[in-house]
């Protein structure tokens, strides 16, 4: 009862007009942020910080929360909508929510997203809410093999993702992770593959890879195909609540694995989105029509991309470890405001910490208002001609791929995948599990080589620490699972079948 | 990709498998940097994930060797439908025009620091619509104007980023803009 009696006071301070002013200023800003392609949510937040400085800690903190929530669903508009991920975690929404637009049904995309969304987000609070203790506990015995086993784990779903043929998905995925040895390396400070240049030595950031290798690739053909941006038939394309009710299994369980890996430091949502398109492709039983418009495959990632959110504050709340780059940004603003996150913080300043939890519980139900006024906006956004609106996405890529670091050397980067992007999406090479390997296997690399320094450099710890063990048997299960359809090819090819199979692994139904 | 010759599709995986077996002496500037590290020193990871591109481009190349006359490469296959745009030799595909929109982004890039944010902007917004076929003028006049005149006031002025001002004359130039729009 005390922690109802505590998120009460948290609901007061919460629906403060300061407080909630600013939570709904968030919302919107972290909407319309994540919408934009090109301009991230993590880059609006890391904008807003020196704004919160005219604030209190908690309006701050709701401020942040705000941008957070409504960023991570903000960059779904755009890719059921455009097909151009305003964040890296709404890349699936482009797989399965892109096509729906394309078949007039953009309307059905837009709610199934959100009502996914909003479930998940709203889940992940709850849990933020009034699970945080004993999952702090449990991510306490978390170690560097655990870290490591967790991200392998999601580059492991680069095999789940790929539609057709794993090796080119995989060589897409280790480019990715050779992109992200470019810099100076996590454990002795030498620079790599940096030829001399000064530039080179600090690395390619993935955000600037990501804006290249999506927004400008995509916006080059917004002028060469007469391609129709706006919603086909606005008027069409609603789904009912029966047919939401429909889609349940597939947001629980993208809720589920969301609320699971949003707990896990360095996974995040994009993590959680890719993991849960890859697992409900299998769960579904509809894995063969994915990619084509399937409900299920939208509803499942847009879940689990929201419930990150709350959950990746546990570990930022309890331990003082932020779980993406969004909570590195919030860690930043406690503590540029004289909070210390962290066991004693629940007992210390339990007020702001319920204030937080509210505020976070708010945020995700007033996404639905905020997510719905940016969408129409967005689509009254889509009425401007496709040159317009082509040549301001790529100069705020530009702006946005120079403001990560405020150097002119991300610009050329971000334009240069932006060529690469475009050649790769002409050729049908992946360039998803180039991005997540660019993002990834910084993060491996590092969990890896300290792991290795801190267990004497013995393998075996990956596999002898139960946790680790159990994550790297879930990661070996989850490929072979994955592969399975691949594998069964093979062996019908070698077979001397001549009828393909599909890359479920069954007979086409024509066959 | 997939309709074009033989030698053609085995041009990339064979560049790849190349890149990835050329590029291992370059990990570090000065391999004898390395030189009394263990086996997992700074040149570890970047050594596996070469030998992870070799391996996958040896394959592909295997892949498209193996199936010559299949109509089409592991590329080809790899196109999810409905989520790929026409092939580029598609009728409804312009590839001079994507080409040209490509120089203009690049160009825009290299620009960017010579002519500072706003002429730099200015110039591509306006060059990237007569491109997407617009040719009202007062479209192709206001759009830019009003446009980067906006990107000014809220990246510069309310964002307080340090956008690219140009070099020399257009660096002082850009600063004269920005004190007669208020923003300095």
């Amino acid at each position: 009862m005390e922690s109802f009696d505590l998120l009460l006071g948290g609901f007061a301070a919460a629906l403060h007009p300061a407080v909630f002013l600013v939570l709904a200023f968030g919302l919107v800003t972290g909407t319309v942020a994540g919408a934009l392609p090109g301009i991230s949510f993590v880059n609006a937040m890391a904008m807003a910080l020196p704004f919160t400085y005219l604030m209190q800690p908690t309006a701050a903190m709701a401020f942040l929360g705000g941008i957070y929530v409504g960023g991570v669903f903000g960059g779904s508009i755009s890719s059921i909508l455009i097909n151009i991920p305003g964040t890296p975690a709404s890349l699936p929404a482009c797989w399965d929510g892109h096509p729906m637009t394309r078949a007039g049904k953009p309307q059905m995309a837009l709610r199934i997203a959100l009502t996914s969304s909003a479930t998940g987000g709203l889940a992940s609070a709850l849990l933020l809410t009034f699970a945080a203790p004993p999952f702090a506990r449990f991510a306490l015995t978390f170690d560097q093999p655990e870290f490591f086993a967790a991200t392998v784990l999601g580059l492991v779903s680069v095999i789940a993702i790929a539609k057709e043929q794993p090796i080119l998905s995989l060589l897409s995925m280790f480019l990715g992770m050779l992109i992200g040895t470019v810099g100076v390396d996590p454990l002795y400070g030498m620079p790599r593959f940096g030829f001399g240049q000064p530039m080179l030595q600090s690395g390619v950031n993935w955000i600037v890879v990501m804006i290249g290798l999506f927004a400008v690739a995509e916006v080059i053909d917004l002028i060469c195909e007469e391609r129709e941006l706006r919603p086909k038939a606005a008027g069409g394309g609603s789904i009912s609540f029966r047919g939401l009710w429909g889609l349940k299994n597939s947001i629980l369980r993208g809720t589920g694995l969301g609320c699971m890996i949003g707990m896990i430091p360095g996974a995040g949502a994009t993590v959680g989105a890719v993991i849960a398109y890859g697992v409900e492709k299998q769960a579904s039983g509809k894995g063969a029509r994915f990619g084509t418009g399937v409900p299920e495959g939208l509803a499942a990632p847009e879940a689990a991309k929201n419930a990150t959110t709350g959950a990746a504050m546990i570990p930022l709340l309890t331990l003082g470890i932020p779980g993406s780059a969004a909570t590195a940004i919030m860690l930043g603003a406690m503590i540029l405001h004289g909070i210390n996150p962290g066991p004693l913080l629940f007992t210390s300043d339990v007020s702001t910490v319920y204030t937080i939890f509210a505020a976070m519980i708010l945020a995700n139900l007033l996404m639905i208002v905020a997510a719905l006024a940016v969408a129409k906006g967005f689509s009254t956004l889509m009425r401007v001609p496709p040159a317009v609106l082509g040549a301001f996405i790529i100069v705020l890529s530009v702006v946005g791929a120079y403001g990560v670091r405020n150097n002119i050397f991300d610009v050329y980067v971000c334009l240069f995948f932006g060529l690469v992007g475009w050649g790769m999406k002409r050729t049908g090479f992946p360039t998803a599990p180039l991005v997540l390997g660019v993002i990834l296997g910084p993060l491996a690399e590092r969990y890896f080589l300290t792991s290795l320094v801190n267990y004497d450099n013995d393998y075996a710890i990956f596999f002898t620490r139960p946790i680790s063990g159990t994550i790297l048997g879930l990661a070996v299960l989850f490929g072979l699972w994955s592969l399975w359809p691949a594998i069964q090819d093979l062996r019908h090819r070698r077979a001397g079948r001549t009828t393909p199979l599909d890359h479920t692994g069954r007979v086409p139904e024509d066959g | 990709m997939a309709h074009h010759p033989l030698l053609l599709r085995l041009l990339a995986p064979a560049l790849l498998l190349a890149g990835s077996v050329l590029a291992a002496p370059y990990i570090v500037q000065d391999p004898e940097m390395l030189a009394g590290l263990s086996g997992t020193g700074p040149g570890f990871w970047p050594k596996a994930m070469l030998w992870g591109t070799g391996v996958c481009a040896a394959l592909w190349l295997v892949a498209e060797v193996l199936r010559p006359r299949r109509g089409g490469g592991l590329a080809a296959e790899a196109v999810p439908e409905g989520t790929v745009p026409p092939a580029p030799d598609g009728s409804d595909y312009d590839m001079t025009r994507a080409i040209v929109g490509l120089v203009f982004t690049l160009l825009y890039g290299v620009l960017l620091p010579i002519l500072g944010f706003p002429l730099a902007t200015l110039l591509f917004v306006a060059a990237w619509l007569f491109l997407g076929r617009i040719r009202r003028l007062s479209l192709l006049v206001l759009v830019p104007v009003l446009g980067t005149l906006t990107l000014c006031y809220v990246f510069v002025l309310l964002a307080r980023m340090p956008l690219e001002r140009g070099a020399g004359a257009m660096g002082e130039a850009t600063v004269r803009l920005y004190q007669l729009l208020g923003i300095y």
